[in-house]
C-alpha cells in the first residue's frame, strides 16, 4: 500500500469530523459547549473500545459479530457485581468478573474458530445468540442499578475531556505504533495478509489468530463498562455495536481480507459515527438518519478505499464474485 | 570445489523416509544425507518425489515412516518453525513471500527473532543484507511489484538470512536467465565454502553438474543411488532418471495428420511469461508441449483458451480465434482441460451427472426443463465409453479417484459436438496407471475425429508415446521441435535439460 | 476390458449415502426431536399447538429459502430484517387498510425485496465486495428507511383485511400460510433439480471459476441469488404481516439469525453449491418444534436464544461439510495433492 493510500482513511475521517463539527457549531449553539463535547467524547467510548477490538479480528482476516451481545452480557453482569453501596474492593472483584466474562467468551470464540475450524462469522453468530439468551436469563427487563461511584470514576476527566478518552487515544496510538513499528505487529499483519507464507516462514499463525479473537472479546468487555456507565442499569438491550464496530474499523481503513488496518483510524471513525448521532438531535432530526448515513458510509468506504483494485477487477477477464472465506483460520497447505 | 571428506558433520539426514498420498506412493524408503560444506543435488523427473522429500525435510509434510535429523537434532513433531530452529533454511519453489509487505519487511520476517535488529533499523539492515548478497532491490518496494526473477532471488536470500546449517533450494532457477543463474551459483558456492550444507533441486542438468559435489537421483519415489558429480555426465543422469520399471501402453498413431489441414495457427502470440510464439497444429494431430515447469507452457495454453489475455493472433479453422473469454473460446470450438482439476474444471461437491453435462444443458433441457432420463442415458453412455469407475452417477466427483475425475472432465469435449481444438494440461497427473491408457485412448479417438489436440505434460515418456510431434518451451518461447523417428523420451529430456537448446525452432 | 456399467447395487447405495449424508443429520434430528417431544412435552405435538405455530414455522422457512440461495453462492445475507420490516410497513402504508389496494401493496413489498437484492447482488457479484459487510450495511439502510417511512403512516394501521383473513383460512384444515410455504419450498426444490437454470446455479455456487471456464455467466447467477433472496424475504414479510395484522417496531427482527441457523443445520455447504430446499424447510420445522417444546416445558425465551446459538454451533460441527468430508474420506481412496506448480499457475492467472 502506498503511503498516501494508508493515510487516506485517517485524513478522510479527520476532515469529516471537523467539517461536521464546524457545520454543527455554526448552526447550533448547543454543539460547541463543554457539556455537549464532554458528552460526545464519553458516548464515543463504548464504540471506540469495541471497534478497536474488532480491528484485531479484522486484521487476522476474521469477523466477530458477537461483540454487541457480549457488551450486553457485560452490562447485565455488571448490574449484579457492581451494585450500589458496595465497597471498592468488592467492586474490583466485580469488575474482574466482567473482564472474566469477556475472557471466557474470547477463548470460546477463538477455540471454535482456530481449533474446531468453524468460519468466524458462523462461530460468532452462534456465540451471539447464546450470549443474548444468557443476558436475558439474568435480566429479562432493565433492572439493577450500577454503582454510581464506579460510574463517576469511569466518567471522570479533566475539564470536559474524560480521562478514559485520553486513555483510549493513547491506546490507539500505541497500538498503531505496535502494529507498524514492531516485530510482533509486523508478524500479525503478515499472518493476516498471507497465512500460508507466514507458516512457511515459521511463524505461529495459530496462536496469532487465537490471541486476536481473545483480545477482541476483552476489548468488548471493557467497552461494556462504558456502556454500563451510560445506561446505568442492567439492561438486556444495548445498541447495534456489531455493525457499528465493523463499520468503524472499515471506515478507519481496515481491510476485510485481513492484514491492513489502523487503530487510530478506527478511533477517529468511531468518533465520527458518534458525532453523527450527537448532532442529529440538535437539528431535531430522527436517529434513523444516523443509521442510514452509517450504512451508506460503509458502502462508500468499501468502494473508495479499494478503488484501484475495483477498477482492476472490472477490467480483468476473470472478475470473480464476492464470497465468504469459509476456511478462515485454516492454514492453506 | 572441495569434495567434503567423511569427517565433515552430516547436517541433514533422512533415513528410510516413506510417504503416500492415498493410493499414490510418493516416496518409498528413501535415505538422503547432506554434509556441511557440500552441494548435494537432487534430480528426478516431475512426480519422482523431490518436492515431497523437501516438504518432509522442511517440516511442511509429515512422513509416514522414517526419521529426519537436522544438525544432529532428531525431529520430533514436524513443523517449519522447528526445522528452522534446528538450522534448516529453505527456498520454496512457490515462494514464501507476503506479497503486500515490503522487501525489507519480508527479509525481516525471515530471520529468527534473536537475530532481528531493532525494528527502526529494519530498512538500513535490509539494505545491508541485500548488498551483502549483491542483490539490487528497492527495500521499501512491495514484493508484489517485483519481477519473477527478483522474487526468486529474494526467496533464496531469505533462506540464507537465517544463517542455516543446511539450505534447501527447490528449483531456484526456473525464472532466472543465464546471468542470474551465475550470480545465484556464486552465492551458493560461497555459502558452501563457509560450511553450509546445500541441497540443490533442479531440472536443469548442466546447472546441476556445474555446481554439485554429489548427486542423488530419484525415480518414481525410489532412490536410484548417490554419486559423485565429477564422475557423472548428463547422459548417465538422464539414463538413471528415465529408466522406468513400468512401461505404459499407448494407442496406435493412425498415420497422423495430413499436411494440408492446418486447424490452429498461432503467430506472434505474446502474454505474461511467454511469447512470441508461432505454431501450427493440424487436424487430427496431437502436439506435445514439453519444458521444465514454469516456462510459460501453461500461460500459452490459457491465452488460447481465453483465460488470459494475450496479444498477437491465433486462428482456428481459417477464422481468427476469438479468445476474449472462455465462453468465446468455447464457442470457437477451443476446449481447455485445466491441470487444476478441482480448482478450475470440476464442481467437486456436485454429482458426476452434473459435472458431465454442464456444458450441454441446452441440448438436454428443451424449454429449460431437464430430461433427467435422457441426461442419465447420455452420462451412462459416456461413463461406459471412457470407462469411468464409480458407483453411481449421483456420486459427488470429489469422491472419485484422480483418474476418474480426469475422465469426467474429459467427457465434456466428447459431448460437445462443435469441438475443434482440445488443450489438455497434464491430462494424467495424479492418475493411476490403469486409467492412463483410457485417457490416452480417448484423446487419440478425439484426434481421429479430426480434432487438433495440444497436450502439455511434464512426463516426457507420455509425450513421446502419445504425441505426433513435440515442441519444447524454455523461458516462454519454443526452443526445439521433435518429430518422426527422433521422437523419444530421451531426446525430449535432453532438450528440456538443455543438452541441445536452441537447435531449431518451429 | 469390460465396460463399467453404473448400477444401483450395493455400491450405488453407498454412493447415494454419501450424497444424502450431508442432509441426513437434520432428518434424524427432527425425528429424534419429535420422539423426545412426544415423551416429555406431548402438548407440543397437539394440533391446537400446531395451528398456532405452523404459520410462523412457514415464515421462517420462506426466509430461510432466500438465505439458502445466497449461501449456495457462498455468501451470507444479513439484510433480512431490514427488508422484512420495510416490506411490512409498505403493506400497511400502501395498502392503507383497503382491500382494493392490497395488490399494489404486495407488489410494492416484493419490488422492495427485489430492489434491495439487486443492490446487494451488484455490490457483491460485480464489485466483489464482502457479502457480510455489504448486506449488514444495506440491511441497516433499509431498516432505518423503513422506520422513517413508518412514522405516521403505520401507527395504529393494519394490513388490508383481505390479507389477514386469507392468512386465517385453513384449506384442508391447515393454514393457508403453511400451504403457500410448502408450495414455495417445492417450487425451489424442483427448479434446482429439474431445470437447466437450477443446475447452472448450483455449478456457479460450487466453483465459480470452473463455471466461468466452462462458459457460464457467473455474475448474473450471483446477482440473481440475492434478488431472489430479497423477493423471498418480502414474501415472508407478506405472510408475517398477514398473521400479525399490524406492524410493530420489532417486526421481522427475529429473522436475522433464525434463517441462517435453519440453513446451516439443514446441511448446506457454506463453501457454496450444495443445499436442499426440503431439508431447509425441515430445519425450520425442527427449530420451531424445539422452541415450542421449550416453551411448553416452561423455559423462558432467553433459553431459546441459547438453544438457538448452540444449535447453530452444533449444526456446523456435525452436519454438512464435515459429515460429507468424513464419509467421503472413509469411502474413497485419497489422492495425491496437486503440486505447488499448479498453485503457482492459479495465482498467476487470477
Amino acid at each position: 500500500m502506498s503511503i498516501s493510500r494508508a493515510w487516506l482513511p485517517l485524513a478522510l475521517m479527520t476532515t469529516l469530523i471537523v467539517a461536521l463539527g464546524a457545520y454543527a457549531a455554526m448552526r447550533q449553539d448547543a454543539f460547541l459547549t463543554t457539556y455537549n463535547l464532554g458528552n460526545l467524547l464519553l458516548s464515543t467510548m463504548p464504540l471506540a473500545l469495541v471497534a478497536i477490538g474488532q480491528t484485531n479480528a479484522l486484521l487476522v482476516g476474521g469477523f466477530d459479530v458477537s461483540v454487541a451481545a457480549l457488551m450486553t452480557m457485560c452490562v447485565v453482569v455488571a448490574s449484579f457485581t457492581l451494585q450500589p453501596d458496595k465497597s471498592w474492593d468488592v467492586l474490583l472483584v466485580g469488575a474482574l468478573a466482567v473482564v472474566g466474562v469477556g475472557l471466557a467468551t474470547g477463548v470460546f470464540n477463538a477455540t471454535l474458530i482456530r481449533v474446531l475450524k468453524l468460519p468466524s462469522i458462523i462461530a460468532t453468530l452462534g456465540t451471539l445468540s447464546i450470549l443474548e439468551g444468557a443476558a436475558l436469563l439474568l435480566r429479562d427487563h432493565p433492572e439493577g442499578f450500577i454503582n454510581p461511584n464506579a460510574i463517576e470514576a469511569l466518567n471522570a476527566g479533566v475539564s470536559f475531556v474524560p480521562y478514559a478518552f485520553i486513555g483510549v487515544v493513547v491506546l490507539a496510538v500505541l497500538a498503531d505504533i505496535w502494529l507498524y513499528r514492531t516485530r510482533t505487529g509486523l508478524a500479525l499483519r503478515a499472518v493476516g495478509l498471507d497465512d500460508s507464507s507466514s507458516r512457511r516462514l515459521g511463524m505461529a499463525t495459530g496462536r496469532t489468530v487465537f490471541l486476536a479473537f481473545v483480545i477482541c472479546s476483552l476489548m468488548a468487555a471493557v467497552a461494556g463498562f462504558y456502556s454500563a456507565a451510560q445506561v446505568q442499569i442492567g439492561s438486556p438491550i444495548i445498541g447495534n455495536y456489531a455493525l457499528e464496530s465493523i463499520a468503524a474499523a472499515v471506515l478507519g481503513g481496515a481491510s476485510l481480507a485481513g492484514g491492513k488496518g489502523s487503530f487510530v483510524g478506527t478511533l477517529l471513525a468511531a468518533l465520527f459515527l458518534t458525532e453523527i448521532s450527537n448532532v442529529l438531535p440538535l437539528f431535531q432530526q430522527p436517529t434513523e438518519y444516523a443509521q442510514m448515513t452509517i450504512g451508506v458510509l460503509i458502502l462508500l468506504a468499501l468502494v473508495l478505499y479499494q478503488a484501484p483494485e475495483l477498477l482492476a477487477r472490472l477490467r480483468t477477464s476473470w472478475g470473480g464474485v464476492g464470497r465468504l472465506r469459509t476456511r478462515q483460520g485454516e492454514a492453506a497447505g | 570445489m572441495s569434495i567434503p571428506g567423511p569427517e565433515r558433520p552430516v547436517v541433514l539426514a533422512l533415513g528410510g523416509v516413506s510417504k503416500a498420498f492415498g493410493a499414490v506412493q510418493a516416496l518409498r524408503d528413501v535415505s538422503f544425507d547432506c554434509r556441511a560444506g557440500e552441494v548435494h543435488a537432487l534430480v528426478g523427473e516431475n512426480g519422482s518425489g523431490k518436492s515431497t522429500l523437501l516438504g518432509i525435510a522442511s517440516g511442511f509434510l509429515a512422513p509416514d515412516g522414517g526419521a529426519v535429523e537436522i544438525g544432529g537434532h532428531r525431529r520430533r513433531r514436524g513443523s517449519p518453525a522447528e526445522a528452522r530452529r534446528f538450522g534448516l533454511g529453505i527456498a520454496y519453489q512457490a515462494y514464501s513471500h507476503v506479497l503486500d509487505l515490503s522487501v525489507g519487511e519480508n527479509l525481516y520476517l525471515a530471520v529468527p527473532q534473536e537475530e532481528q535488529p531493532r525494528f527502526g533499523r529494519m530498512e538500513e539492515w535490509a539494505s545491508a543484507r541485500l548488498e551483502e548478497f549483491k542483490l539490487e532491490l528497492p527495500v521499501s518496494a512491495r514484493v508484489r511489484a517485483l519481477s519473477l526473477v527478483q522474487r526468486q532471488l529474494l526467496e533464496v536470500v531469505k533462506a540464507l538470512l537465517a544463517k542455516p546449517k543446511v539450505l534447501l533450494l527447490d528449483e531456484p532457477t526456473t525464472a532466472l536467465g543465464p546471468k542470474e543463474v551465475e550470480q545465484l551459483h556464486e552465492l551458493v558456492l560461497q555459502r558452501s565454502r563457509a560450511g553450509v550444507g546445500i541441497v540443490y533441486v533442479s531440472h536443469r542438468l548442466p546447472e546441476v553438474l556445474g555446481i554439485a559435489d554429489r548427486v542423488t537421483v530419484l525415480r518414481d519415489g525410489v532412490g536410484q543411488g548417490t554419486f559423485d558429480a565429477a564422475g557423472m555426465s548428463e547422459e548417465s543422469l538422464v539414463a538413471l532418471m528415465i529408466g522406468r520399471p513400468l512401461q505404459h501402453a499407448f494407442p496406435e498413431r493412425n498415420g497422423g495428420a495430413r499436411p494440408s489441414d492446418v486447424l490452429l495457427a498461432v503467430s506472434g502470440l505474446r502474454g505474461e511469461r511467454f511469447g512470441p510464439i508461432d505454431l501450427v497444429v493440424k487436424k487430427g494431430e496431437i502436439l506435445g508441449l514439453a519444458g521444465a515447469e514454469g516456462n510459460g507452457q501453461v500461460q500459452f495454453l490459457r491465452a488460447l483458451a481465453g483465460v488470459e489475455r494475450p496479444t498477437g493472433t491465433a486462428s482456428c479453422n481459417g477464422k481468427e480465434l476469438d479468445n476474449k473469454s472462455p465462453l468465446a473460446a468455447l464457442r470457437a470450438g477451443v476446449v481447455l482441460l485445466s491441470g487444476d482439476r478441482t480448482g478450475e474444471s470440476l464442481f467437486p461437491v456436485l454429482s458426476v451427472r452434473a459435472n458431465t453435462t454442464v456444458q450441454v444443458l441446452r441440448r438436454l433441457a428443451p424449454w429449460g426443463f431437464l430430461r433427467r432420463g435422457r441426461e442419465r442415458r447420455t452420462v451412462t453412455e459416456m461413463v461406459r465409453r471412457l470407462r469411468i469407475r464409480m458407483a453411481s452417477v449421483e456420486q459427488p466427483v470429489q469422491s472419485l479417484s484422480g483418474g476418474n475425475q480426469q475422465k469426467v472432465s474429459l467427457t465434456r469435449p466428447f459431448l460437445r459436438g462443435d469441438v475443434r481444438v482440445i488443450l489438455a494440461e497434464e491430462p494424467t497427473q495424479g492418475v493411476d496407471v490403469g486409467a492412463r491408457f483410457d485417457i490416452y485412448e480417448a484423446l487419440r479417438a478425439k484426434a481421429d475425429e479430426g480434432v487438433a489436440i495440444i497436450v502439455k505434460s511434464s512426463d516426457p515418456l507420455e509425450l513421446a508415446g502419445l504425441c505426433d510431434r513435440v515442441v519444447v518451451m524454455s523461458r516462454g518461447t519454443i526452443v526445439d521441435e521433435i518429430q518422426g523417428a527422433d521422437l523419444g523420451e530421451r531426446r525430449i529430456v535432453e532438450a528440456i535439460v538443455g543438452g541441445r537448446v536452441m537447435q531449431g525452432t518451429a | 476390458m469390460s465396460a463399467f456399467t453404473p448400477t444401483v447395487g450395493r455400491a450405488g447405495l453407498v454412493a447415494n449415502a454419501i450424497v444424502a449424508a450431508r442432509f441426513l443429520p437434520i432428518w434424524i434430528a427432527t425425528g429424534a426431536l419429535a420422539i423426545v417431544s412426544a415423551i416429555i412435552a406431548p402438548d407440543a405435538l397437539q394440533s391446537t399447538s400446531w395451528a398456532f405455530v405452523l404459520p410462523y414455522m412457514t415464515i421462517l422457512a420462506v426466509a430461510a429459502l432466500g438465505q439458502m440461495l445466497v449461501v449456495m453462492q457462498a455468501g451470507i445475507d444479513l439484510s433480512t430484517p431490514g427488508v422484512m420490516f420495510f416490506g411490512g410497513t409498505l403493506l400497511v402504508g400502501v395498502g392503507a387498510g383497503s382491500n382494493g389496494r392490497l395488490a399494489g401493496a404486495v407488489i410494492a413489498c416484493l419490488a422492495l425485496g427485489a430492489g434491495v437484492g439487486l443492490a446487494n447482488g451488484v455490490l457483491i457479484g460485480v464489485l466483489r465486495l464482502n457479502p457480510l459487510i455489504v448486506t449488514l450495511a444495506t440491511g441497516q439502510i433499509v431498516l432505518a428507511w423503513g422506520v422513517k417511512y413508518s412514522r405516521g403512516v403505520v401507527e395504529g394501521g393494519n394490513v388490508p383485511e383481505a390479507l389477514s383473513s386469507w392468512a386465517e383460512r385453513k384449506p384442508l384444515g391447515i393454514s393457508a400460510v403453511f400451504w403457500t410455504g410448502a408450495a414455495l419450498t417445492l417450487l425451489v426444490a424442483l427448479v434446482l433439480r429439474y431445470t437447466a437454470v437450477g443446475r447452472r446455479f448450483q455449478a456457479v455456487g460450487a466453483n465459480p471459476r470452473a463455471a466461468w471456464m466452462a462458459g457460464m455467466h457467473v455474475r448474473t447467477h450471483v446477482v440473481f441469488a440475492y434478488v431472489a433472496a430479497g423477493v423471498l424475504y418480502a414474501l415472508a414479510a407478506v405472510l408475517l404481516a398477514g398473521v400479525r395484522i399490524s406492524i410493530d417496531p420489532a417486526f421481522g427482527a427475529e429473522y436475522l439469525l433464525a434463517p441462517i441457523a435453519a440453513v446451516v443445520i439443514a446441511g448446506a455447504s457454506l463453501a457454496g453449491g450444495l443445499a436442499s430446499a426440503t431439508s431447509t424447510w425441515l430445519a425450520a420445522l425442527a427449530l420451531t418444534l424445539l422452541t415450542q417444546m421449550l416453551r411448553i416445558l416452561g423455559l423462558s425465551t432467553a433459553m431459546q436464544f441459547i438453544v438457538f446459538g448452540a444449535a447453530i454451533l452444533v449444526g456446523m460441527l456435525v452436519s454438512g461439510d464435515r459429515v460429507a468430508a468424513l464419509l467421503g474420506r472413509v469411502l474413497r481412496p485419497a489422492e495425491a495433492p496437486s503440486r505447488p506448480a499448479a498453485a503457482q499457475t492459479n495465482t498467476g492467472a487470477t
